[in-house]
């Protein structure tokens, strides 16, 4: 009998390249097959259209000739250089906290930092072609962090300070975009002058008021947790129902309870943007507790008995041992309060304030956007679009990794 | 001895000051002072200030003359009529009708999403992920911009020209749907409806029982839904038998106004007196004429993105509620060379002059051109004007119609010698199913049910952006539920539909349901955004009545206290489930 080998066996479906991915992913049965290629094509429509209507037919040139009222609203054009070197001030000190560390959050906010010089970066190239006023401080404001990132990459013993720098960055800032001195604006010529608050809008309000808001309602909310928290019944009823409260009703109606009502209560009529501050901050405290209150409860209570055990006094507990430790927990949440905050500042139009949204509302309002046959509105809807989404993308993003490495969710 | 002495010693050397308790409650009565006197300095300042402006504090205007007209209600209103508190309590039931649809809807596409996310199609995660990604991260204003100004109003066709979806219309002011008005022989179904809920309610506990006795996988709600169905089905059908209409009921046709009554006729003569006959609502009807005529003047008019000349509009009539339509100038003598074209025949259409002799109406032979324009001296660059208006003559009319909440409902006004309009009645039934109809060139919907294109465009906009949130948070749920429990499931036989039901499904609830609690009441909150699209929610009202009332201070006070009040009661529903759903997971 002659030797009859066996049949080989046939050869392996090969577990790696693109033909495995493909068969693992978009073909791996008949009905994930016929759905896969509907997606596709229903995809490649839409994108084959999408692409034809910006090349062909869209119209971005509204959307230029309204640049600075989108950017600064009414800020007087004379004074630019105040928005710009804040800009420039926050970009040094963030280039400084990036260049810092590369470590754990540091990596992370060294992410984030490339992001947003990147777009500095094209920004300031526009700048340079068309923008003649500011161009000299767009490439400062693109140029600048990077030789800051290289001074704390250089001396990351500054690292200490940089908190107290962010704190303090708020008040310079907000001292810089109001100016000081009395009258009207348009009187003087100081370089320095007050600005009148109702002046101020687009990008710059919608930046202002979010960022006022969540450093203003940070030590509210704190007070608040602690209260809510608070073994003391009636501070704790208090708390909880300022908490529950402001929590129970929409922004808009404290925006407009605050327009109404804030000029009744305090004898004087405050700017418009004050009064919109005020509802944001008070609004933002409510959800800021509930955020602390979080990393308060997440806290495992020996803490604060070793603290007590130790004879530190209940302040002492609860500043060196406690917060730290419970805000560290929650700096996720924050930033995802922050996110909320900056999409909700799109509501301040209801007070009579114009953010960037409210522009756009003006702007497709005007006679160059209406004379147009069925209006030039999807142009300044992507715009307002990509502004808001640019931003939160980039924060959600941040704060997914500042999970991820504070080991939160993983629990 | 000893150590009672230091203790007792101890105890009365402690200064009051270092007293735990002592300064405890000292410091709660301070702060307590200290919010009293804030609260109380701020309320004397809005008083004072308040009767300085001349501004009201109190509740009184609630009871006067609304006067503002809102567009949709689910109660009745007439802002003639009703006063105040009945616009607030309409803003009111407005938000609650977009919330809660809106939340419905939001848990469907939400899981749905999750379900793409966790599939293993890499094109489905692509596509959830891409979604989620965009729609969250875009404020909901933004959002409500783009549906309601960026995508409905420009591309929306005016009135009758509207999207014909059948049986309603899709157009600018939004959908045109059939729908069921219940009449006075609902009543009869109401006894078998509470009786098949009983019933239903009484087989799901034995059927429940029965399986946790015979100790197998089962489910009792198909039997419950069945005995539900075939009870309240039977119910419908003897109800359907025994409905009769009310004695003496008639109909009244006035022809100035096309419009039909049906109403008592009390004193049998055949009239309709308003003042004294109490009209009847939602009476099934149909209307009949057998020759009538209707004119149009051509005019210009704005599309989407395009000027449409010497456009005629007739009342929408839809090809099965005729014999024989024709459309024909009414001065042939000024329209010689002229044509006409319909866009949906016979209602709307544009006239044309066929320049290149082809027969079909192109692209600009609705206008004139510049030789003609100078020739006839005047100025218009359409066939448009009285010179060129057209009739529409329609032969044995049928349409099928239902009085509505006034006992009223309208035909297109025909003109002629031999229309003899007349109607009669259908068979009584528990409910008569009403179809949207056009009875005027423009907009003025009769019948049906219509979902106006604010509602639309706000219940879209909240359902999108929601789901996204809830699409993450059923997608953690499901991921959070250890990979053992999956095996284990499998391994004691339980098959894929088991295993997520019994096993995966229960336990992601547990940490779903507290999140998903909160993004409802988000849902219900953004509701107020509503007045980006001039929907007339709670907020929205109340913006128009305190620019209008004076009542400021005590509108946002009721404002608030409406938006609390649906925070908690939602809180409070929506917590009893969650505690239901802890018990079972033990």
């Amino acid at each position: 009998m002659a030797f009859q080998p066996q049949p080989a066996r046939p050869s392996p479906q090969p577990t790696s390249g693109f033909g495995f991915w493909l068969r693992q992913n978009i073909f791996n049965s008949p009905l994930n097959s016929i759905i896969s290629l509907l997606m596709i094509i229903l995809i490649s429509w839409s994108l084959f259209n999408l692409v034809t209507w910006i090349v062909a037919e869209s119209d971005w040139q509204i959307v230029w000739n309204n640049q600075r009222l989108l950017a600064v609203f009414q800020y007087p054009s004379d004074l630019l250089w105040r928005p710009m070197t804040c800009i420039i001030i926050i970009m040094s000190l963030f280039g400084l906290n990036a260049g810092v560390s590369n470590e754990g959050i540091g990596h992370i906010i060294r992410r984030a930092f490339y992001w947003i010089l990147g777009l500095i970066v094209i920004i300031a190239i526009v700048a340079l072609v068309y923008w003649e006023s500011v161009r000299l401080y767009w490439v400062i404001a693109a140029l600048l962090p990077i030789v800051f990132f290289f001074i704390g990459n250089a001396i990351p013993q500054i690292a200490k300070f940089l908190s107290w720098g962010w704190v303090l960055l708020w008040f310079v800032c907000t001292f810089i975009l109001v100016g000081f001195g009395g009258g009207h604006g348009h009187e003087s010529t100081s370089p320095m002058r007050y600005v009148n608050p109702n002046l101020w809008g687009g990008m710059l309000l919608s930046f202002f008021l979010s960022i006022t808001g969540i450093v203003l309602c940070f030590p509210i909310g704190i007070g608040l947790a602690l209260g809510r928290e608070s073994k003391l019944p009636i501070i704790r009823t208090i708390c909880t129902g300022y908490i529950e409260i402001l929590r129970g009703s929409p922004l808009v109606s404290w925006l407009f309870l605050a327009s109404v009502m804030l000029p009744l209560a305090i004898n004087a009529t405050p700017a418009g943007i004050i009064r919109a501050q005020v509802a944001i901050i008070l609004f933002a405290a409510a959800y800021m507790a509930e955020n602390v209150r979080g990393g308060l409860q997440a806290l495992p209570k020996g803490q604060g008995e070793a603290a007590h055990a130790l004879g530190l006094s209940p302040w002492d507990t609860t500043s060196i041992i406690i917060l730290p430790q419970a805000l560290r927990a929650v700096i996720p949440a924050i930033v995802g309060l922050f996110i909320g905050l900056f999409k909700d500042t799109s509501l301040v139009l209801i007070v009579g304030l114009v953010d960037i949204f409210a522009m756009l509302n003006q702007i497709a309002n005007q006679p160059d956007a209406t004379l147009v046959a069925g209006g030039i509105l999807k142009e300044l809807f992507i715009f307002g679009s990509l502004f808001y989404w640019f931003f939160c993308y980039r924060m959600s993003i941040a704060s997914r990794q500042l999970e991820k490495q504070l080991g939160l969710g993983t629990r | 001895m000893a150590v009672q002495q230091v203790g007792e010693n101890s105890q009365n050397s402690i200064p009051f000051y270092r007293n735990v308790k002592v300064i405890g409650n000292l410091a709660q009565g301070i702060f307590l002072i200290l919010v009293l006197v804030g609260l109380a300095f701020l309320v004397r300042n809005v008083i004072i200030n308040a009767r300085e402006i001349n501004i009201t504090l109190g509740f009184d205007w609630l009871a006067t003359r609304a006067g503002i007209p809102l567009s949709e209600s689910p109660i009745p209103y007439d802002q003639n009529i009703h006063f105040y508190r009945r616009a607030i309590f309409v803003g009111f039931l407005n938000t609650l009708k977009v919330s809660l649809i809106g939340m419905v809807l939001a848990t469907l596409l939400g899981v749905g999403t999750a379900l793409m996310r966790l599939s293993n199609n890499w094109v489905l995660r692509q596509v959830a992920t891409f979604y989620i990604e965009i729609v969250r991260n875009i404020p909901l204003a933004v959002q409500i911009f783009f549906w309601y100004t960026v995508l409905f109003i420009p591309s929306l066709p005016i009135g009758g020209n509207g999207f014909d979806l059948g049986q309603g219309i899709l157009n600018n002011s939004g959908i045109a749907m059939p729908w069921p008005y219940y009449t006075q022989n609902a009543v009869l179904w109401l006894p078998w409806l509470i009786g098949a809920l009983v019933l239903a309610i009484i087989v799901f506990f034995i059927r429940r029982r029965q399986i946790i006795l015979s100790e197998r996988p089962g489910n009792p709600w198909i039997l419950t839904l069945l005995a539900f169905v075939v009870v309240s089905l039977v119910g419908y059908f003897v109800a359907d038998n025994r409905s009769t209409y009310p004695e003496n009921l008639a109909l009244n046709f006035k022809e100035s106004s096309g419009r039909f009554t049906s109403y008592i006729d009390a004193n049998q003569d055949e009239a309709f007196t308003s003042r004294t006959e109490e009209t009847v609502r939602a009476i099934p009807i149909i209307a009949k004429m057998d020759e009538g005529t209707l004119t149009s003047i051509p005019d210009k008019r704005k599309e989407a993105n395009r000027t449409v000349y010497s456009s005629f509009r007739f009342p929408l009539i839809k090809k099965s509620e005729f014999e024989e339509a024709e459309v024909t100038f009414i001065n042939p003598e000024n329209a010689e060379g002229l044509s006409i074209h319909y866009n949906k025949f016979p209602s709307v259409g544009q006239i044309y002059k066929d320049r290149n002799g082809n027969g079909v109406f192109d692209k600009g032979e609705a206008q004139r051109t510049q030789e003609e324009i100078d020739a006839s001296g005047t100025p218009e660059d359409g066939y448009e004007g009285i010179n060129y208006q057209v009739q529409m003559t329609v032969k044995n009319f049928e349409r099928h119609l239902v009085t509505d909440n006034d006992g009223e409902t309208k035909l297109p006004k025909f003109k002629g010698d031999n229309i003899n309009t007349r109607a009669e009645l259908k068979s009584a039934s528990p409910f008569a199913w009403s179809k949207p109809s056009f009875p005027t060139e423009r907009t003025g919907i009769v019948g049906g049910q219509i979902l106006t294109n604010a509602y639309l465009a706000l219940l879209i906009a909240l359902v999108i952006y929601t789901a996204s949130f809830i699409a993450e948070i059923v997608r953690g749920g499901i991921l959070s539920v250890p990979k053992g429990q999956r095996e284990a499931a499998q391994a004691v036989g339980l098959n894929g539909s088991q295993t997520f039901n019994l096993v995966v499904l229960p336990q992601a609830m547990r940490i779903v349901i507290p999140p998903m609690i909160s993004q409802y009441l988000n849902l219900a909150k953004n509701s107020s955004l509503g007045l980006f699209c001039a929907y007339p929610e709670f907020f929205k009202v109340s913006e128009i009545i305190t620019g209008q009332s004076g009542g400021a201070v005590p509108m946002v006070i009721i404002l608030i206290a409406g938006y609390l009040l649906i925070s908690l009661t939602f809180s409070f529903i929506l917590n009893i489930f969650n505690n239901r759903m802890k018990l079972v997971e033990r």
